[in-house]
């Protein structure tokens, strides 16, 4: 029945086995059934803590101390056995291998079902309810791996589905997907929320995407619930959720904002959406009868001139005609011809198999071209040394951890200058400099791996630093991390830029591509599709949705406002300032 | 000539040949091809020294400038310069290879082992031509294979490539129809969106043609 109580949480209190502190402390809640609840906080907080006490993983897997009570359906989970559980509650997580049994969608859609023991007109039913709800219809037939990875993380959550769960967590689902793959899970996600009566609990950081969907709205930090509200009354209060490293929805900030300033009504809503939002701004915008204007102009004319000017700068990386074949036939690169110049900060964009790694890899000389050429700093890569190039190109991996293995952070930054086998005294400065340049004294004798995430990230980061490399290449540098870490890492990596390091980033996070790229190089079916400066590449709506892609939100909000003048905006603190100016002109004018 | 391919082919064809010939021998042994009457006399159950196996080499000595003996080593000549070709590349560089691994295989038996170099002809200089004549085969197949490109594999497999795509630009490009600079071969223009793939590069391909 909708609206009835399906899960109560009472006074709950948890710690590891081992660890002293308490990573939650005293919670308590109260879900209906029907619900669609969105669980937000930064990394570490104890959102994943929290519902693995709800799934049964705590206490049954995980020790530790747990206080309180966890209650579904009335019953406490504590005294309810795994297999029990699993028939109230479904968890879908991040990477949807990891959950896989099978070979095939429809032995793997009917697993869960099978696994209980169900008559077979019931696991039938079962399959049908689960299709139809995520909407899988033509994967049925398909192998798991043939499958993209959006795709696959759809089917997850149809055998998740197909449990006919009373609760559905969905652990930060989107996170591994390109923009296209979480699109499809998003739309699967609402797609539920219309169509099931079960309680949807999802972990998320895209919140413009998923804050629409939302009945509620939890905010968590430091292991208590700090916030719990409708979502237009939680994003209403942007500076909350900016003091724990949570970015608000642009077009609530935004509206917000400018609430602040006393420019828009403070009766006005607060929008989720860029359209609600843009709606909001046309109405001020008609009402106030402002003038076209020329901030446009004046925002591109400066990068423009930059972008025209890089041509007087030495070329660093040259890619003339590059093609690249794998051996089982596929073309990951079709002839591309591309130069970057000294001291650039560029961003890659473009959906999984744009050819955007193979690109890397040619970079870094990991492979060789089947055609064409790649040089760096005017040499052919394939006829230079490993050691010169690890000297001018360096690679910091997606996950920091794969680029740790020594037993302290001084030996692991020391690792690349001992083995170009320089001067004792030379690695010493080398490693005080990295050290101190990524923010390190007085870690020097601690285990890496003991380090927190965004630590461990500067670890690796100062260990390419003491190689000099002149060259920096990021890949996917902020994937699973909250907006608060994602902005110290770029602003770590444009701090380098400034330094006169050529600075490369590879994301899918157009919102921080946005903020720090200077010039955007679009991959499509391993060829550019359109490279220029960050600006004009988000203006260009139209070229970007040929291959799925889309601008930042707060460039859409900004793109909708266009007739009165609004530029393409790439960072909230421009748009906001912008419609502030434009308001205040015509405030003053009446 | 390439002073570092030339000493790279002797110095790989020099160890080479003493390795190929004694593998050889131990073939023989272990594949009992005496039954057929291929036997090979390198080894007589006395530890084998290298000035034996490079003596042999040279055909230096009476027993290797014979039958089956002689048979082995010429093999064992042609298959170390075919390697050496794969890996050099160039005749120029072989040819004075092995010339200089003829020399140090001379000095080696006669200034540092004290013993005489008799040649015997024709039998000792048998081994030369056949070497050239494996390395340049070698040689002739990698010319062969270097002239076919990437884009005539992908025709034999029937994928087809545009001439646009064939060309290689010269970076920066300016955009026909506005004039902006481009710093890549980009599908289409960063400011005026033209489609850059059917005015400009289709156009450079026609005048290439």
């Amino acid at each position: 029945m909708r609206g009835e109580t399906v899960l109560e949480i009472e006074n709950l209190s948890f710690r590891y086995h081992g660890s002293k502190e308490y990573v939650l402390k005293n919670i308590n809640l109260k879900f209906r059934r029907g619900e669609f609840v969105l669980l937000i906080g930064p990394s570490g907080c104890g959102k994943t803590t929290l519902i693995n006490t709800i799934n049964g993983i705590i206490p049954h897997v995980i020790q530790g101390l747990r206080k309180g009570s966890v209650r579904i359906l009335g019953e406490d989970v504590k005294n309810l056995s795994l297999a029990e559980i699993a028939t109230h509650v479904a968890t879908v997580f991040q990477d949807p291998e990891t959950q896989f049994f099978t070979l095939s969608v429809l032995d793997e859609v009917v697993f869960g079902p099978e696994n209980l023991r169900l008559p077979r007109e019931e696991i039938a039913r079962r399959l049908e309810f689960a299709v139809k709800a995520t909407g899988i219809e033509d994967l049925l037939d398909k192998d798991l791996m043939s499958l993209s990875g959006g795709q696959k993380q759809r089917v997850a959550i149809a055998s998740a589905m197909a449990m006919m769960p009373d609760i559905l967590i969905l652990d930060e689902p989107t996170t591994n997907l390109d923009p296209q793959g979480a699109s499809e899970v998003l739309k699967t996600i609402a797609k539920l929320r219309k169509d099931t009566n079960a309680l949807i609990i999802l972990i998320e950081h895209r919140l413009e995407e998923v804050a629409k969907y939302a009945d509620r709205v939890l905010v968590m930090n430091n292991g208590q619930i700090i916030a719990d509200g409708p979502p237009r009354e939680i994003f209403g209060n942007p500076d909350l959720l900016y003091s724990i490293g949570i970015r608000p929805p642009w077009a609530a900030e935004t509206i917000v904002r400018l609430q602040n300033e006393g420019l828009i009504s403070s009766d006005e809503p607060v929008p989720i959406t860029p359209d609600e939002a843009a709606e909001i701004l046309i109405k001020y915008l008609k009402k106030r009868k402002v003038k076209r204007n020329n901030y446009a102009q004046e925002l591109f004319s400066k990068e423009v001139e930059y972008f025209e000017k890089l041509r007087d700068r030495e070329p660093v990386i040259e890619i003339q005609n590059l093609w690249h074949q794998y051996p089982d036939g596929t073309i990951a690169l079709r002839g591309v011809s591309l130069t970057i110049y000294k001291g650039e900060f560029v961003g890659i964009i473009g959906q999984n198999g744009a050819g955007k790694t193979t690109l890397l890899l040619h970079l870094l000389g990991l492979l060789r071209p089947s055609h064409g050429m790649v040089k760096i700093f005017g040499r052919d890569v394939t006829k230079m040394p490993v050691a010169e190039l690890s000297q001018r190109v360096g690679l910091i991996f997606q996950n920091p951890d794969l680029m740790l293995f020594q037993n302290t952070v001084w030996e692991e930054i020391a690792f690349g200058p001992k083995n170009l086998k320089l001067p004792k005294e030379e690695i010493e400065r080398r490693v005080e400099e990295a050290l101190e340049m990524m923010r390190l004294k007085g870690f020097e004798r601690r285990h890496p791996r003991a380090l927190s995430r965004g630590q461990r990230h500067r670890v690796a980061v100062a260990s390419i630093l003491a190689m000099r490399p002149k060259i920096l290449i990021a890949d996917e540098p902020t994937t699973g991390q909250d907006y608060g870490s994602r902005k110290k890492y770029l602003e770590l990596l444009e701090e380098l830029n400034r330094k006169g390091t050529t600075v490369i980033i590879v994301s899918h996070d157009m919102d921080l591509i946005a903020r720090y790229a200077k010039r955007v190089v679009v991959l499509r079916q391993g060829r550019v599709l359109l490279d220029g400066p960050t600006r004009a590449v988000f203006s260009r709506e139209d070229i970007l949705a040929k291959t799925h892609l889309a601008p930042p939100y707060v460039t859409r909000i900004g793109n909708k406002l266009g007739e009165f003048g609004v530029p393409t905006v790439l960072t909230v603190e421009e748009l906001i300032l912008i419609l502030a100016n434009m308001l205040k002109e015509k405030v003053k004018a009446e | 000539m390439n002073i570092k391919d030339t000493l790279r082919s002797a110095w790989l064809g020099g160890v080479t040949a003493p390795i190929l010939l004694v593998i050889i021998q131990f073939l023989s042994r272990e594949l009992h091809l005496a039954r057929f009457g291929l036997i090979i006399t390198l080894y007589k159950e006395a530890p084998l020294s290298v000035s034996r196996v490079v003596q042999w080499l040279l055909i230096s000595d009476p027993e290797a400038a014979s039958g089956v003996n002689l048979l082995a080593v010429i093999i064992a000549w042609a298959i170390t310069w075919a390697i050496v070709a794969d890996w050099v590349k160039r005749i120029d560089d072989i040819v004075l290879g092995m010339i200089l691994n003829y020399v140090i295989y001379v000095l080696y038996l006669s200034w540092y082992r004290h013993i005489p170099v008799k040649l015997y002809f024709p039998e000792s200089f048998y081994p030369i031509p056949i070497s050239l004549l494996a390395a340049g085969l070698v040689i002739l197949n990698y010319k062969r294979k270097a002239k076919i490109t990437f884009f005539d594999k992908l025709e034999k497999v029937g994928i087809m490539i545009p001439e646009k795509f064939r060309i290689d630009l010269s970076i920066p490009l300016s955009c026909p129809s506005c004039g902006a600079t481009l710093y890549s071969n980009s599908q289409y223009c960063w400011r005026c969106g033209a489609d850059l793939e059917s005015i400009l590069y289709e156009k450079m391909a026609g005048e290439k043609k």
